[in-house]
């Protein structure tokens, strides 16, 4: 089948049943999403699909139809998306590991919904697990990153 | 720990070299070999042959770019970045050119170890002498080629400045011809900077790891691709020790695309028994065969064991006051219970905890011209390396392993047990081998905190004057499972105790009379492999010692603070020593002073609402850490249900090195003790433990994130570790919070809604 | 919620193309004419096939209203047909008593979570084959907040179930044809490993509502 990701095609040759995450992670070597907990619950594997977010390790490969795109593809090192700016700012990575989900989770919000409050951020943020106790930071530089897309939006 | 710390130390008797090398100039620790021969040989010599044992080394290019190599896990705690900045600083480097890079294991580095809050601790000092000793000889050779005397230059920005002359490092390095060496005795010459002419140390700064951790470009160890690699997954056992495999049924799993069998692992370490590791071409289809793989055992003796069989014996232990083994013996308790008018007894218990790393456990193994190659990310590779090597039947020196970001530490990782199925299985398929553990994997096989039982006794006099405290603490040891020979002897030369799991209980309140017993728990111990878990034994000490200060302090209608600064009076054992713990408990005294005012202390709170104090002293009495930490929380007396509104935490921890990962670090250990004191915890049933994933063990989320409000203490003393303090007192500090909102005694971790409604006195 | 309402209607025509009639919240009830000449053709077999049904006693109408409640009370259903907190709920075996997602869920006004985070975030169109894996249909979300199940007695989801205002605009006959037809609703009845279904068949259910609407469809007092 095609996966389009990050804007390259691919062609591949797995069962319509594998979840995304094992297709990107270990046939194309995408690695940026994470396993985490392999049930919908940590968000460390999300991605967007059409822009809309999901957890790539529930989600057979053959229901996927559109554009998928992996952190790797959100920004690049040299031009950051102005989430990742933001996690940066802010210092917010500790191990790092479920960053990745965190940043394409706030990242989906933030496309629905340029203007959360903080009961909002909450909510669609408390999907994403995190060990290191990285929330007061992620919760920050969802702010700030809300604040330079209105302010770039004006 | 005082063994393991001073057997691993970095290196204080080392020589060290700085020379000329390729293009470049390199700057490392030799060996502990005669001087003579590195004297002899020449510093550049000795370099271009690799042939020292840095832990840490450095090297400046023709460019001045400055490479710090790390011989420490970066788990989150930005570890790389402290260190550097310290060589930096006393280089005088621009912080813009500094790089680090993570090392694999290959002896010269020396010991491997992260945890115990130590990195900052033990490296300070020599990487001070270090970046010392590379500052005098880029000036040597900058001040030759401007032409002036090395007295009058100085460094700052990557540049030696002798008036309005200047060079830059890069033109040092590719003009000079540099061969030095500096005795042990020389470098010990060199002081650290006074903070006044520090440039990076103390100063804010952003982490080196962020961007790859913010962009997916950062590698951990289940990001490793070997050519030619199969997946793995395990199949865990019923027990984790004693179980035989008898019979493998793989019938349903051979119409798995992708399936390539299974092995049953042999394992001469004895690490894993009754291990059995299905193989596929790719890791789908092996979580899928493992899902269908039938398996029969000869079951372990522990199959039937449950949290409540644990937590028994724990209680019979704790309260037999024969048991265990003395570690703190002051004054003569058996006398003062005897003679005393009125005491008072609590136990307090903590369940079975999961370290729940976000990555979960694995391991990538290739066997290449005789050497297997463990790629992963791990704490101790020094622990873990002897017994893989042992598994697969090598030598040490035939075995490497290579350091990755790791997906969460938190003492997880000090255990390298999650090497040994994927070395076993790459040796027994002869190709390498990616072992994943699935999260229930994870759990099933994690070395989880143990549960733990404390029993403790206040007496008071007649007059009701405090004779003393005796303090009995069951629990599963980790060290007695992994690293027994860092055992040391109880004070009482009757046998050897776990320090990780008593550490805390030796507090630096001043008690007449005080004994404290270290307990092992047999059935924990055979039960599952304890492991070591964010702060380790002072996340229950802690617990039981704060608690009951609280307890004393109502008991006698004192006030807990008050109560506690009596006791905090810095004489005898408690006054401290320089450099380390200098103050002793007047820190701690001032720590808890302070937070009384910050915190508004006494001040008058709605219906079902509390304040709480508890106060820690780190990881261990070589290293304290002072803390305090005061909970606001409200109480919902009809659920019982706590919400945690503010945490204020005060922390002195000497000099600050970096700022900002203080505060992170600070921000997550005290979140993963909110999420210890409210939201986690298991318990073993059938022999391993219920809770395996996400549906039903239930970390702290972001929303319920209290307001935190931290803040350091602002000296100049000597830096002590920060990875883990924050977390001790969070949970007494939120039970005496209970205590004080609705007059709720709490005494089990994780503290649930039951208990305290339970508690609220009708 | 500060997110304005035409966005999220925006947003639901956008991403869900077949976010159909049982779907509509009280401001976006407006159907398509190729739905609703399906939904009279298939009214009419429906019909026909009730008139079959041999005339039924009040007795015989409480039984099958117990067995439709039965059904719409049993978590698979309820869970979804959510008070307006918007909170959708889970239960089973592991997870203890009834409670809301673990991860502080909400479905939000628009029920399918588009002020936060969508329920197809995790939710794909199977069940997941994962023990504790998240269950899955072509569309997932929260029934609108008027058709509130959870907890509710036998007499007030039997009224809710009647009255148009609160059922999405629907004869009882409608209701019979959307057990029978709709997708989401027949996940109740295969929800996946581990999990519970509810009882009986969705056809059961539907002959369960036709035939308690034949008896003037009484409700419990």
């Amino acid at each position: 089948m095609q996966l389009n990701v990050n804007g390259t095609s691919h062609d591949v040759d797995v069962d319509d049943e594998m979840p995304l995450l094992w297709v990107l992670r270990d046939e194309l070597n995408i690695t940026g999403p994470k396993f985490g907990c392999g049930i919908a619950m940590c968000g460390a594997c999300t991605v967007h699909i059409n822009g809309q977010p999901a957890r790539s390790c529930s989600i057979p490969v053959g229901q996927v139809s559109g554009l998928v795109t992996t952190i790797e593809g959100l920004g690049t090192p040299d031009a950051m998306h102005v989430v990742q700016a933001a996690w940066v700012e802010h210092q917010v990575a500790q191990c790092g590991y479920c960053q990745p989900g965190q940043i394409m989770s706030a990242a989906a919000l933030l496309q629905m919904n340029p203007n959360p409050d903080d009961e909002a951020i909450d909510r669609a943020m408390s999907a994403n697990l995190c060990r290191c106790g990285t929330y007061p930071r992620i919760r920050a530089a969802v702010k700030t990153a809300a604040q330079n897309i209105r302010e770039k939006n004006a | 720990m005082t063994r393991l710390r001073k057997n691993n130390i970095e290196p204080s008797r080392r020589s060290f070299l700085i020379g000329s090398v390729g293009s470049g100039l390199l700057m490392a620790f030799a060996p502990s070999i005669n001087a003579l021969e590195v004297m002899t040989g020449g510093a550049s010599k000795h370099l271009a042959e690799k042939s020292f044992s840095p832990t840490v080394w450095f090297e400046i290019s023709s460019e001045g770019q400055i490479m710090v190599n790390i011989a420490r896990a970066e788990m989150g705690q930005h570890v790389g970045t402290a260190i550097a900045r310290i060589v930096a600083d006393e280089l005088g480097a621009d912080w813009n050119n500094v790089e680090i890079k993570h090392v694999d294991t290959d002896p010269k580095w020396g010991y491997m170890v992260t945890g115990g809050s130590w990195s900052v601790f033990q490296t300070y000092v020599p990487m001070s002498q270090a970046g010392a000793a590379g500052r005098t000889v880029l000036i040597e050779a900058g001040a030759k080629l401007l032409g002036v005397k090395p007295q009058d230059c100085t460094t700052q920005n990557s540049e030696v400045v002798a008036g309005d002359k200047s060079i830059s490092f890069a033109d040092v390095v590719k003009n000079g011809k540099i061969d030095r060496t500096f005795s042990a005795d020389e470098l010990a010459e060199f002081k650290p900077k006074s903070p006044a002419s520090r440039q990076l140390i103390a100063k804010s700064s952003q982490a080196l790891d962020i961007p790859a951790k913010t962009n997916g470009t950062a590698q951990y160890g289940i990001d490793v691709e070997l050519e030619g690699m199969v997946y793995a997954r395990p199949v865990i056992p019923p027990t984790r020790h004693g179980s035989v495999v008898k019979r493998v049924d793989d019938s349903k799993a051979k119409s798995i695309k992708g399936y390539q069998g299974y092995q049953i692992l042999k394992d001469p370490s004895d690490t894993v028994q009754g291990w059995v590791t299905v193989l596929a071409d790719s890791y789908y289809a092996a979580v899928k065969a493992g899902n269908v793989i039938k398996v029969e055992y000869d079951i372990g003796e522990t199959a039937n064991v449950t949290e409540q069989d644990i937590i028994n014996q724990g209680a019979t232990l704790a309260k037999d006051k024969t048991t265990g083994t003395l570690v703190v013996e002051k004054g003569d308790i058996a006398k003062a219970a005897k003679s005393a008018k009125t005491s008072l007894e609590s136990v307090y218990k903590t369940s079975s905890v999961l370290h729940f790393t976000m990555e979960p456990v694995n391991a990538a193994v290739e066997f290449k011209d005789g050497v297997c190659h463990v790629h992963c990310g791990n704490q101790w590779q020094s622990l873990f390396l002897p017994v893989v090597a042992k598994a697969v039947g090598l030598s040490d020196d035939n075995v490497i392993i290579h350091q990755y970001y790791l997906g969460g530490g938190f003492g997880r990782r000090l255990a390298g047990d999650y090497m040994i199925p994927a070395a076993l299985t790459a040796q027994a398929v002869g190709k390498p081998v990616k072992l994943v553990f699935t999260r229930e994997d994870d759990a099933l096989f994690d070395c989880v905190r143990s549960p733990s039982v404390q029993q403790m006794n206040a007496y008071w006099d007649a007059d009701d004057k405090l004779l003393g405290i005796e303090h009995g603490a069951a629990a599963g040891w980790p060290t007695l499972a992994m690293a027994p020979s860092f055992m040391p002897e109880g004070v009482d030369k009757k046998g050897k105790f776990d320090p990780f799991s008593i550490a805390g209980a030796d507090h630096w309140y001043t008690l007449a009379n005080h004994r404290v017993r270290a307990i092992n728990n047999t059935l924990a111990q055979k039960t599952f492999v304890p492991g070591w878990l964010r702060a380790v034994g002072p996340g229950w000490t802690g617990w039981a010692v704060e608690s009951f200060m609280d307890e004393i302090a109502h008991n006698q209608s004192l006030d807990p603070i008050d109560f506690r600064l009596s006791l905090l009076d810095a004489s005898g054992k408690n006054a401290g020593e320089a450099p380390v713990s200098v103050g002793g408990a007047k820190r701690l005294a001032k720590v808890l002073t302070d937070i009384r005012q910050q915190t508004n202390w006494g001040q008058t709170l709605p219906k079902n609402q509390g304040l709480g104090i508890a106060i820690s002293s780190g990881q261990e009495r070589d290293m304290p850490t002072w803390g305090a930490c005061v909970a606001h929380v409200e109480v919902d007396p009809t659920t019982g249900k706590v919400k945690v509104h503010k945490l204020t935490g005060l922390l002195d921890c000497g000099t600050v090195v970096h700022p900002d990962g203080a505060l992170a670090q600070t921000q997550g250990s005290m979140l993963w003790g909110l999420s210890l004191a409210l939201f986690e915890g298991t318990a073993f049933e059938k022999g391993q433990v219920k809770d395996t994933n996400l549906n039903t063990y239930s970390p702290l989320r972001m929303n319920n994130l209290p307001e935190l409000d931290i803040s350091f203490v602002q000296n100049t003393e000597f830096p002590t570790g920060l990875g883990e303090p924050g977390l001790i007192a969070v949970a007494p500090a939120i039970a005496n919070a209970i205590f004080n909102a609705v007059g709720a005694r709490v005494r089990d971790l994780p503290i649930r809604p039951e208990a305290v409604l339970a508690a609220i006195p009708s | 919620m500060q997110i304005k309402s035409f966005m999220l209607r925006a947003a639901v025509l956008i991403l869900l193309p077949g976010f159909y009639a049982f779907a509509q919240t009280a401001d976006s009830l407006e159907r398509t004419d190729s739905l609703e000449l399906k939904d009279s053709l298939e009214r009419k077999d429906s019909l026909e096939r009730t008139n079959s049904l041999e005339a039924v006693n009040s007795q015989n109408a409480t039984q099958a209203w117990n067995k439709v409640y039965e059904v719409f009370s049993h978590p698979r259903c309820a869970n979804c047909h959510v008070p307006k907190d918007n909170l959708p709920r889970w239960s089973g075996p592991h997870y203890g008593k009834t409670s809301v997602h673990g991860m502080n869920i909400s479905g939000g006004q628009s029920r399918i979570g588009v002020e936060t985070i969508m329920c197809s975030t995790c939710h794909a169109q199977s069940n997941s084959d994962e023990p504790h894996g998240p269950p899955g249909a072509p569309v997932w979300m929260l029934a609108p907040v008027e058709m509130f199940w959870w907890q509710q007695s036998s007499k007030q989801i039997c009224e809710q179930i009647k009255d148009p205002a609160r059922n999405g605009g629907r004869t009882l006959e409608d209701v019979a044809h959307h057990i029978e037809e709709d997708e989401l609703v027949h996940w109740g009845w295969s929800p996946g490993k581990g999990r519970e279904p509810a009882p009986y068949s969705a056809q059961e259910t539907a002959d369960f509502v036709m035939l308690w609407a034949s008896a003037g469809a009484p409700c419990p007092e």
